[in-house]
Parts: C-alpha cells; sequence; structure tokens
C-alpha cells in the first residue's frame, strides 16, 4: 500500500483505525502516521472548545421588543396567569382564533398533499375565514420569490397561505392590544405565529 | 450538573423556570436565557462566523424558544432541546439565504480550489502541542461555509453524522466526508498560521 492509496481511506481509518494493511502503512509511514495524528489532534482540540463570549445586550434588548411588539410579553413582566399554557379556558374570542388556525393548518396539508399527488395545486382563496387579507412583509415575499421557482402553483399556494396567517396575526394582535391581560388571546397569537413558522420550515423542507 | 439542580437567580431550579416560562412567566424566561445565552451565541457564531448575524440568529433562537417552550416535553434535557432549536434556526437561516441560487448539496460542497491540499509524500512539521485556541477559533472561523457547519456540529458541538445528515438533509456518506475535507482544511490553515509565527520570531 502507498501514501496514495492510505490516504484516499483516511475517514474510515481515522472513524474505524483501519485494516491490517492500512495499520500497517501508518506504522511504516510517518508523513501518514503524521497527517493522521494531526487529524486526531485537531478534532480532540475541538472538543475543548467552550463558549467564551456572550451576546451583545442589544440581543436580550432585541428579543424584548419584539416580543412586545407582537403583543406576547405580558405586560407586567410576571406570570398573568396560572393556568398551564397549553390547557386555557377559551374566551369567546379564542375558539374561532384556535379553529381558524386549525383550518389553516389542514388546509395547508391538504394543499401540499394535493400537490404532491395529482400535481394540482391548491389555493385558500375563496376561503370564508379570513377576516382581512395579510400583507407579506419582506421574508415572506422573499420565501414566495423563492419557491416560485419550483412553479407557479407553488409559490401561489404559499403565497395565499403566507397572506391567511399574516392576516390571523393581525387580528389576534389588535386583540392583544385591547386585552393585555387575555391570555387566551395570547396563546391564539402565539399559535398564529407557529402556524407561520411552520409555513416556513415546509418551504426549506420542500427544498431539501 | 443536571438539570432539576442548575440554580438561577431568584432560587428557582431550571426545571421550575422552565415550568414557569411555560405558563407565560416572562422572568423565567428571562433566567433561561441567562442561563443559555452563552452557548446558543456561541454555537451562531461559530456556524456563521460573523457577529452581527450570530447576534440576530441568538435572538431568533430565544424568539422561537418563546413561542414553542409549551411543547418542550422534557425527553430529552432543556438545553439539549434548545440546541437542537438554535441549529435549526442557523440551518434554516443558511438555506433561505442560498435558497433561489444552488441547491443544498453544492452549496455544502465547497468549490475545489477551496478543498484541502494533500501533500502526498511530503513529512510535515506536526501541529500537536502548538494549536491554542485563539488560533483554532480563527482557523475555523476562515474555513468556507459548508466545511464550517459540519465541522462544528461534528467535532465542537458533538453531533453524530446520522444527525447532522438529518438536520441537513444530506446523506450520513456526505457528512463524514465534508468533515474529512473541513479537518485537512483546517490542518492547511493551522500549519500556515504556525509556520507565519515562526518567521515572525
Amino acid at each position: 500500500m502507498n501514501c496514495a492509496e492510505f490516504q484516499k481511506d483516511l475517514p474510515e481509518i481515522i472513524e474505524g483505525g483501519g485494516t491490517a494493511e492500512q495499520k500497517q502503512h501508518l506504522a511504516s509511514c510517518p508523513v501518514c502516521a503524521d497527517l493522521v495524528q494531526d487529524l486526531k489532534y485537531i478534532a480532540e482540540q475541538a472538543k475543548l472548545l467552550v463558549p467564551m463570549e456572550d451576546p451583545s445586550p442589544r440581543v436580550w434588548d432585541g428579543i424584548e421588543r419584539s416580543l412586545k411588539q407582537d403583543g406576547l410579553w405580558p405586560a407586567h413582566g410576571g406570570p398573568v396567569n396560572p393556568r398551564p399554557f397549553l390547557v386555557p379556558q377559551r374566551s369567546r374570542l379564542a375558539w374561532p382564533m384556535m379553529a381558524a388556525v386549525a383550518v389553516i393548518v389542514l388546509a395547508v396539508f391538504a394543499g401540499f398533499y394535493s400537490r404532491n399527488n395529482s400535481g394540482a395545486g391548491y389555493t385558500m382563496s375563496n376561503s370564508p375565514i379570513v377576516s382581512s387579507a395579510g400583507v407579506l412583509e419582506p421574508d415572506d415575499q422573499q420565501l414566495v420569490r423563492s419557491v416560485s421557482t419550483r412553479g407557479a402553483t407553488t409559490g401561489d399556494s404559499y403565497r395565499k397561505n403566507l397572506e391567511n396567517v399574516n392576516a390571523y396575526i393581525a387580528d389576534a394582535k389588535k386583540w392583544v392590544e385591547a386585552h393585555p391581560d387575555d391570555e387566551d388571546a395570547r396563546e391564539a397569537l402565539l399559535q398564529a405565529y407557529q402556524q407561520k413558522q411552520l409555513l416556513y420550515e415546509m418551504a426549506t423542507q420542500d427544498w431539501q | 450538573m443536571t438539570q432539576a439542580k442548575k440554580i438561577l437567580a431568584g432560587g428557582i431550579t431550571e426545571a421550575e423556570a422552565i415550568d414557569r416560562a411555560k405558563r407565560g412567566d416572562a422572568s423565567s424566561f428571562e433566567a433561561l436565557y441567562g442561563l443559555h445565552k452563552r452557548r446558543v451565541y456561541s454555537l451562531c457564531l461559530r456556524m456563521v462566523g460573523n457577529t452581527a448575524e450570530a447576534e440576530d440568529l441568538t435572538q431568533e433562537a430565544f424568539l422561537q424558544l418563546y413561542r414553542k417552550i409549551a411543547t418542550f416535553r422534557g425527553e430529552s434535557a432543556f438545553s439539549t432541546w434548545l440546541h437542537r432549536l438554535a441549529v435549526n434556526v442557523v440551518l434554516m437561516h443558511l438555506r433561505k439565504k442560498g435558497l433561489n441560487e444552488v441547491s443544498l448539496d453544492e452549496q455544502l460542497e465547497p468549490q475545489q480550489e477551496d478543498g484541502p491540499k494533500r501533500d502526498i509524500g511530503a513529512r510535515d512539521n506536526m501541529l500537536a502541542g502548538s494549536i491554542d485556541r485563539v488560533n483554532l477559533e480563527r482557523a475555523i472561523e476562515s474555513l468556507p461555509p459548508g466545511y464550517r457547519i459540519i465541522f462544528v456540529l461534528h467535532d465542537v458541538e458533538g453531533y453524530e453524522h446520522n444527525e447532522i445528515a438529518e438536520m441537513m438533509g444530506c446523506s450520513i456518506g456526505n457528512s463524514k466526508s465534508q468533515l474529512h475535507k473541513a479537518r485537512m482544511k483546517l490542518r492547511d490553515l493551522l500549519r500556515l498560521s504556525k509556520a507565519t509565527e515562526k518567521t515572525r520570531h
């Protein structure tokens, strides 16, 4: 075995120790021995790297500001409601909102099921549950442009779903602003954001 | 130290802070931020190699944590769960950045000229004992993005190839091959830095 043959299989040799022939070459070749030792040394040193730096205070300020803007940060900082977050008592607003969000999720999945199985695109343009048209944010527009490269129907489907979920976010935000201590409204808003996140995740997973 | 025994500001344990944050307690969420910010920020910084971008991603990771903490069931350690969430935030950001241009594999595969140089047959100065943290951090920062991400996830953060393959949407073989190329490239960078230091003294 020569150095070229040995180095071709280096990842397996480093991971598993190598065959008898490779071990023999390693023992007799100082160049390959140095290389293997260096690579192992780099991996060992990397494991010793510990987090050293804190993020700037700007990061926390940004988190707090963003959560306040989104209506998700409790007005007085502490626990608003002792009830578990996932099993709230429903207000008059919460049930329609949750149902709407559930419909969006079903619609999104139905859309993708339909698209993946028949090639026909899903649209929500006639959905009765949308109270107002959602506006696409710059990031949304970028996402729509990106997915549109996979086909106009796909782009259209994402655009409409993003508009819908943005409309729900806008509605929920207004409700939270009007009723800052209403945990159900805040939960509905949180879930609307989660649906938007889901759309983004589906777009990037599809892209893989 | 186990998760349940970590004591945070205010004298509560991490487990208590998680429970309270699930119920929307802002001060408990802030305490969790204080406990985990350094690790999450370091991960982001090492993966993207840019302070401003790393800060934005740290912010995004904690915003997602706030929105998703109610779904944490305790099946893994909280730090592991949060870490995975942060990795996904960074990967999604990188995908979005390159969404229009190239596929993930192409994006991960550095150009040929970026690749490690093989110097078969020539004996080199060995690195053992010569790497310090600063040099290694700097060399990792200089890696092409595709190499850097795999190296950070595997060698620094301790993820297995199957986990990386799942997160990145690539094959296990691809992950192994990228890691090897990353280590080879790092070796070149570190040797170069060592040689530069030698000529300076």
